[in-house]
């Protein structure tokens, strides 16, 4: 009897067992950095992929900013990274040399080059394949102070030139009794951040990082000279900005600062903290008037982990990612799309002017260098300061920050080859 | 004759207790620091499933990398300025604070305060106190008739300024451990000083400082150990500027090891600096131990 009953239970647990597997549902673990506008949005998104597609749960995982390129890094390493993450599109060169990213299928490739900016399509193309769905911009304009401007007596349009640029600055500039800034017509942005700003100068100047194939530097020449030259200027010959002034981001929240660079985070930050800011936008001036506008941005792409075991289902999500009704809430949310069918919807660019700026900004998006990004940010990024600090010259600062980061290409090809 | 000594649990005790802190030391701390050894000795970005031998490769790149010289000086002059000025003002607190009697107490709690502070909110506060237009530093100064200062805009005061808040956060940890040295000099020594005729001076001089060589001794090698590894101050207050005249040691490992993908670099200049502070914790234990006396 004993037996018998044995044997039963035994037998409905191997069927049951059998069953459930074909049952139960694939999970898809997605990794992102944290983003308090855009994370009720992508959950939201991810509960309308589960509901479409009951087989596949997705698992959301998200981590603050600075933390989260070492921990993605550590489970890609342990081999327990995530099915879908964010990466920078400066990251898809290393990312796809060490074989932990996947290529696109011809399908999706369709959908990228008819549906992205050619500039985010430009991020993702590595060694003859294309990876990454374009996620987030962050193009890099002119946010300026409508007050101020009408104090000053200034039009409310945009300056045309950098001559016009410094003329704004100069009327909008105010200083205390020692003769300092007490309101400042131009945010010096600083460190990283100033190397991406001052990046639509150098552009505007006729010049660039590097050549295109990343192999040389191309930043300290004349137009380099010229493009740093005016951001030094505009510490000591005009007096509009200072480095010692307050923090550009803070100068500008308490209408301290005409002019300030930034991306659109700005607007998120200022609709959650309820600012009262009259501002708007203009992209950054062409050095004459009636050049080309140059714009920074880099996009952050989704990435199918090349080691995912649920290869299938993740592209089934990518795909979801990339289409227009997850873009669109997204662009309702703040960030910057790369849709071409977006950026100029009532989610972005038609909702105010600022917006229309912006979305004017992402179609006219500037590549930066990818192999050697990080290296161009941290030691142009010093050497720059110390030019508006006065410490050397715009010549010497780009002269001294070209030969490190030769040193640092020659160093690269020394020990891994010419791999790029 | 061999016998063997029955094993008793008694005997055992002590090492099953011990049992715990050992595993838990060998997987997070033991073990990587092996690892990372390992990880020195090969071109790898942590992410890459290859990785190529390069022998002492990277230790070669370490020593041609003038940028990393340039740091490690930085860290040295943060490091020598905070431990050297903030032993001297843990034990002026110290000696101030044991003179106070019962006040002693909350006084006490009140400058342990800081070291219980994230680091992060302290370095947001200091960097409008340092601020060189708006801050509450360059205002105290106006009272005494001294300009404006830079603080952390200048290369010159930078590291200066982080010394002056690395000891803010710091001195009352060093002064709790002052003060458990000076409350542990018995009085008899004083009394007796006393009734030679010795001036307060002098039983500073012949007594205090002597009996408390011992605290200095573990206050200066840990202090330069932790200086030397400094990271979250510079970090925040600064990111390395201006112009790189803040970046310290640690911070260019983290680049290079999660930044610029070269994990491999990045052991390797780990292990150099932990050879740095190796040297200079032995120096400083050979030169101060001797000076170490009992009574």
């Amino acid at each position: 009897m004993l037996r018998r009953f044995c044997v039963i239970v035994l037998s409905f647990i191997l069927i049951f067992g059998v069953l459930s597997y074909g049952w139960s549902a694939v999970t898809l673990r997605v990794a992102r950095f944290q983003n308090a506008y855009y994370d009720p949005v992508l959950e939201e998104a991810f509960k309308s992929f589960m509901e479409k597609n009951p087989d596949i749960k997705v698992v959301y995982e998200n981590t603050p900013g600075e933390e989260y390129r070492v921990k993605l890094d550590a489970q890609l390493a342990s081999g327990a990274g995530p099915d879908i993450f964010v990466i920078a599109g400066q990251w898809v060169p290393v990312y796809a040399r060490d074989a932990r990213i996947e290529p696109f299928p011809a399908n999706l490739v369709k959908s990228l080059k008819k549906d992205f900016t050619p500039m985010a399509v430009s991020y993702t193309y590595w060694k003859n394949k294309y990876y990454g769905g374009p996620h987030e911009g962050g193009p890099r304009i002119y946010l300026f102070n409508k007050t101020i401007f009408k104090e000053a007596g200034l039009p409310l349009i945009p300056p045309k030139s950098w001559e016009e640029l410094i003329s704004y600055a100069q009327k909008t500039t105010k200083y205390d009794a020692q003769g300092r800034i007490s309101q400042a017509g131009l945010g010096l942005n600083w460190g990283p951040d100033g190397v991406c700003a001052w990046h639509s100068f150098l552009k505007s100047a006729g010049g660039a990082f590097m050549d295109e194939k990343e192999r040389e530097v191309k930043f300290n020449s004349t137009a380099g000279e010229i493009a740093l030259q005016l951001w030094v200027d505009w510490v000591y010959k005009y007096k509009v900005a200072s480095p010692k002034f307050l923090n550009p981001w803070d100068a500008f929240t308490v209408g301290k600062e005409a002019m300030y660079i930034t991306g659109p985070w700005f607007v998120g930050f200022a609709q959650t903290s309820k600012l009262k800011l009259d501002y708007g936008a203009f992209l950054i001036p062409p050095q004459k008037a009636g050049g080309r506008h140059y714009v920074d941005d880099a996009p952050w792409l989704w990435e199918v982990n090349s080691a995912s075991k649920n290869k299938e289902a993740a592209w089934k999500l990518m795909e979801f990612l990339m289409s227009r009704d997850v873009v669109y809430n997204l662009a309702k949310a703040g960030m910057a799309p790369f849709r071409t069918d977006v950026i100029d919807s009532d989610a972005w660019g038609r909702q105010n002017s600022t917006m229309a700026v912006f979305a004017q900004a992402t179609k006219v998006g500037t590549v930066r260098p990818r192999v050697f990004w990080f290296e161009i940010e941290r030691l142009l990024g010093d050497f720059i300061e110390k030019a508006l600090n006065g410490e050397v010259t715009a010549g010497q600062a780009l002269k001294s920050a070209a030969d490190a980061i030769t040193d640092k290409i020659k160093e690269e090809e020394r020990v891994r080859g010419l791999w790029w | 004759m061999f016998y063997r000594e029955k094993i008793t649990g008694h005997k055992l005790a002590p090492y099953l207790f011990l049992l715990p802190s050992l595993f838990l030391l060998s997987v997070f701390v033991f073990y990587p620091i092996i690892y990372a050894l390992y990880g020195s000795l090969f071109e790898w970005s942590v992410i890459s499933p290859e990785r190529a031998f390069v022998g002492i490769g990277n230790f070669r790149r370490v020593f041609d990398d003038i940028f990393y010289w340039q740091y490690l000086r930085q860290t040295l002059y943060y490091a020598v300025g905070g431990v050297v000025f903030g032993t001297i003002s843990a034990l002026l607190l110290a000696l101030f604070v044991n003179s106070l009697g019962k006040l002693s107490i909350p006084m006490r709690t009140m400058y342990f305060l800081p070291v219980v502070t994230p680091v992060v909110a302290i370095a947001i506060v200091w960097q409008w106190i340092f601020q060189p237009q708006f801050g509450l530093l360059n205002y105290i100064l106006s009272f005494f008739g001294i300009p404006p200062q830079d603080w952390i805009m200048s290369s010159s005061q930078v590291i200066p300024s982080l010394i002056i808040m690395g000891i803010w956060h710091g001195v009352g940890y060093s002064m709790v451990i002052f003060l458990a040295g000076l409350q542990s000099i018995p009085q008899e020594y004083y009394e007796a000083a006393m009734i030679d005729g010795a001036s307060s001076f002098k039983r500073f001089q012949y007594i205090t400082l002597p009996l408390l060589a011992p605290t200095f001794t573990f206050l200066l090698v840990t202090g330069t150990i932790g200086g030397l590894q400094v990271f979250s101050e510079p970090y925040i207050l600064t990111g390395g500027g201006p112009g790189g005249a803040s970046r310290v040691t640690g911070m260019y490992i983290y680049d290079n090891a999660f930044r610029y993908a070269r994990m491999g670099l990045g052991c390797a200049q780990a292990f150099v600096l932990f050879g740095v502070v190796l040297v200079f914790s032995l120096l400083e234990l050979y030169l101060l131990r001797r000076r170490e006396v009992s009574f």
